[in-house]
């Protein structure tokens, strides 16, 4: 028992960050624009293949190939805000089918110029081997996954606290009316917020990838892990999408190691469920993206 | 453009790439594949695929490579042969058309299909209808048992269909006899854990099972219980999802239990590319691996997993390590290998070997009757060859005459094929010779095994630093 208790907690952490650092983008542009961003997903594409592309395709080495598809993230993340957000924000529906469209066709693009038996890999493991921590032995990249998710979280309040631009954000996402009317230069405050917002996304995929499946639909999959603690935490919410990833940190851990692996998604899903249920808007009621 | 009209445009381009990316080509394809005016009429190979599959994609250009090997070498009985490629979009619905697109409107002879066991069964029902007017051959390589259940239970109306590849309820002998003792004799236990992806193919291997037919009663118990009646102890076991991308819980659990070797049966849905890089960064990383079905068996697989690969023994088909099990395996390699010029040898898997090779039996069975016409004859004489030109399997583990569950399919996998990942992704062959010599290898093919060479992964992640 003792040491299932062990693998909970140590597995709790680190799931629980994980979840949180692929999150964290998408509650910001939820909190702020207001938006579902069904094309999250596709930042995850280009961080990975997009360091690829510069790596082993133009032969930069691979730091600055991370730089530079992170720099490819924010551009694809501006265009993706003038073309298809400014003219659709308005109108639901037509924003949801635009976005997840995008994100379907970088998928495609992907698949069609690198099939899966290019095999595409990203060596950026940092701490190769496992890291014994009580009776676990956690794979080494994953405590620098759950590092670098909480140094991005530190980050992010820092820059909405105590910065000029992040106090703009924090009005917008509490009343944009009431900031449009205070003179808040709202578009290039959508701009800046969603580039911003999809930098954490590529870290996060540049980071795992050691561990972590590189293939052209992977983009799904991770946005679906980015969402669910985003939906708990109650849409927008930085607070409340932390308490929830780790939440389904432990769900997961939990069934992992006490019940049954098979159960990880299918227990966090009925729990997602349930609570909103109890809770509509989530765990943290709050107007503001803190 | 108003906001309407500019969703819509974007709408329709993503369907065009989509559609794009789902099409196939339908006319043959270039080279020695296309009838040369004059020529005989010639004797239409049609391949179902799913091109965005890339193991599928592998098939097809396989199927093409053999193609112009048998065309330079005069066709079949002077015919050349030429390859039609329909798409299936792996749906049921697609592949049943596209396979009667192939019978009724191309005029195939030869169907070569994916093997997706759903699609290949409702494929051969239409079939069973088709055939008395449109006579042809169809090979697939599926691992569903049903269909070699119906050909054995319902012979003449089934009889066009053969699988080229050892059922599933065959698999689990051969990984309980032939795959799990000689591993677990190499790392000297005799504890195992044994994970198994939760599919309909591997429910024999699970739970076991047993056919009824005209041949008699089979009987197969599942693996753990074959394991346990040699003496090993499964001290870890696990029914794992398909798709299953977090393997963590049960690496952890495995290494709790104290096994020496985790064998991990799985197709190709299952994330083995996710489970070497999670297993080789894990605690669980000293005990042996052993995987079964999947991108493993290809050159690729090293780079796919970023080199995590590194000690993992698994059926390994890809040139140039693959022994010469026959001499179409070398002439094939020129050929195959050509295709990549300066990058070597393009990757292939199992599957691609069992259809260039079964376009070689028809071939010889069609030379042997003396007609490429009278299918029925061609049929008899494919099941009364011993073939001796399959790329990686014997001639009595390709036999498709057995009288047995394995009639009209392979009795069993290449015994030969354990490779271990070794420094650098290059692969040894780490097979017991006695076995690979009962299954009839030759001793060409047995001197490229070396299981003395086999290394724990500990061993080698020191010595590959």
């Amino acid at each position: 028992m003792l040491e299932a208790l062990d693998y909970i907690v140590v597995y709790t952490l680190i799931f629980g960050s994980f979840y949180l650092g692929l999150a964290l983008g998408f509650t910001v542009i939820t909190g702020v624009l207001r938006i579902f961003h069904l094309g999250y997903g596709a930042l995850f594409l280009v961080a990975a293949y997009g360091t690829w592309l510069f790596c082993n395709d133009i032969g930069v080495e691979l730091p600055g190939a991370i730089v530079l598809a992170l720099i490819l993230i924010a551009a694809f993340t501006f265009v993706l805000y003038r073309v298809v957000v400014v003219k659709f924000i308005e109108v639901e529906d037509y924003l949801l089918a635009g976005l997840f469209a995008i994100f379907v066709i970088i998928q495609e693009i992907v698949s069609y110029v690198y099939p899966e038996t290019v095999g595409v890999y990203l060596p950026t493991t940092i701490i190769s081997g496992s890291v014994p921590v009580g009776h676990a032995s956690v794979p080494g990249q994953y405590i620098v996954v759950s590092t670098v998710s909480l140094v991005i979280m530190l980050v992010f309040l820092v820059f909405l606290l105590k910065t000029k631009a992040g106090l703009i954000i924090r009005a917008i996402s509490q009343n944009t009316t009431a900031a449009k009317l205070c003179g808040v230069k709202f578009d290039r405050t959508y701009a800046l917020a969603m580039v911003i917002a999809s930098i954490p996304a590529g870290i996060i995929m540049v980071t795992i990838a050691p561990i972590w499946p590189v293939n052209p639909f992977i983009g799904m999959e991770l946005f679906s892990f980015a969402m669910l603690p985003a939906v708990l935490g109650g849409l927008g919410n930085l607070r409340g999408t932390l308490i929830a990833s780790y939440i389904i940190g432990f769900i997961h851990a939990f069934c992992g190691f006490a019940i049954n692996p098979r159960l990880m998604l299918l227990v966090s899903l009925v729990v997602v469920l349930v609570i909103l249920a109890v809770r509509p808007r989530g765990i943290v009621e709050a107007e503001t993206v803190w | 453009m108003n906001r309407t009209k500019w969703v819509l445009a974007v709408v329709l381009v993503a369907m065009a790439i989509l559609l794009a990316g789902c099409q196939q080509p339908t006319q043959p394809p270039k080279g020695a594949t296309t009838p040369i005016p004059g020529e005989k009429e010639p004797i239409k190979v049609c391949g179902l695929f799913d091109s965005r599959i890339p193991v599928f994609k592998i098939n097809m250009e396989g199927i093409k490579v053999a193609a112009e090997m048998i065309n330079e070498q005069g066709g079949i009985l002077g015919r050349p042969v030429e390859v039609i490629f329909e798409d299936t979009q792996k749906k049921v619905d697609v592949a049943v058309t596209a396979y009667r697109k192939a019978v009724i409107e191309h005029g195939c002879e030869i169907i070569l299909m994916e093997g997706v066991s759903e699609e290949v069964y409702a494929v051969a029902e239409e079939g069973a209808k088709l055939y008395p007017k449109y006579p042809h051959i169809l090979i697939a390589a599926n691992a569903g048992m049903e269909t070699n259940i119906k050909v054995i239970n319902e012979y003449d109306k089934y009889k066009f269909y053969f699988k080229a590849l050892h059922p599933d309820a065959g698999q689990g002998l051969q990984i309980a006899y032939d795959v799990v003792p000689p591993v677990a004799e190499l790392v000297g236990t005799k504890k195992v854990a044994l994970w198994i992806e939760e599919a309909a193919w591997t429910e024999c291997m699970r739970k076991g099972c047993s056919f009824d037919t005209k041949f008699g009663k089979s009987e197969v118990k599942s693996i753990k219980e074959m394991l346990e009646e040699q003496g090993y102890e499964v001290v870890h076991y696990a029914d794992i999802a398909v798709g299953e991308k977090n393997f963590l819980p049960y690496l952890e659990a495995a290494k709790a239990s104290g096994a020496g070797v985790i064998m991990v049966v799985s197709s190709w849905y299952t994330d083995t590319v996710t489970l070497a890089k999670q297993w080789s960064t894990s605690g669980a990383n000293d005990i042996q691996i052993v995987l079964w079905g999947g991108p493993h068996q290809m050159s690729a697989y090293w780079k796919m997993t970023g080199n995590a690969a590194l000690g993992i023994i698994a059926p390994y088909f890809s040139y140039p390590e693959l022994p010469p099990v026959s001499p179409l395996t070398e002439e094939f390699e020129k050929k195959w290998c050509a295709k990549g010029g300066e990058a070597g040898c393009p990757t292939i898997e199992q599957s691609t070997h069992h259809y260039i090779s079964e376009l070689f039996r028809i071939k010889e069975a069609m030379e042997k009757v003396g007609s490429t016409e009278d299918i029925d004859a061609v049929i008899k004489a494919m099941e009364e060859t011993m073939f001796t030109s399959h790329t990686v399997i014997s001639p009595q583990d390709c036999y498709f005459g057995r009288k047995d569950m394995y009639f009209h399919s392979y009795p069993w996998h290449p015994a030969y094929s354990l490779g271990q990942y070794q420094c650098g992704g290059k692969v040894v062959y780490v097979n017991d010779k006695e076995i690979a010599r009962d299954h009839g290898y030759s001793e060409e093919v047995i001197k490229e095994l070396h299981p003395e060479a086999y290394k724990n992964p500990a061993e080698l992640r020191e010595i590959c630093k």
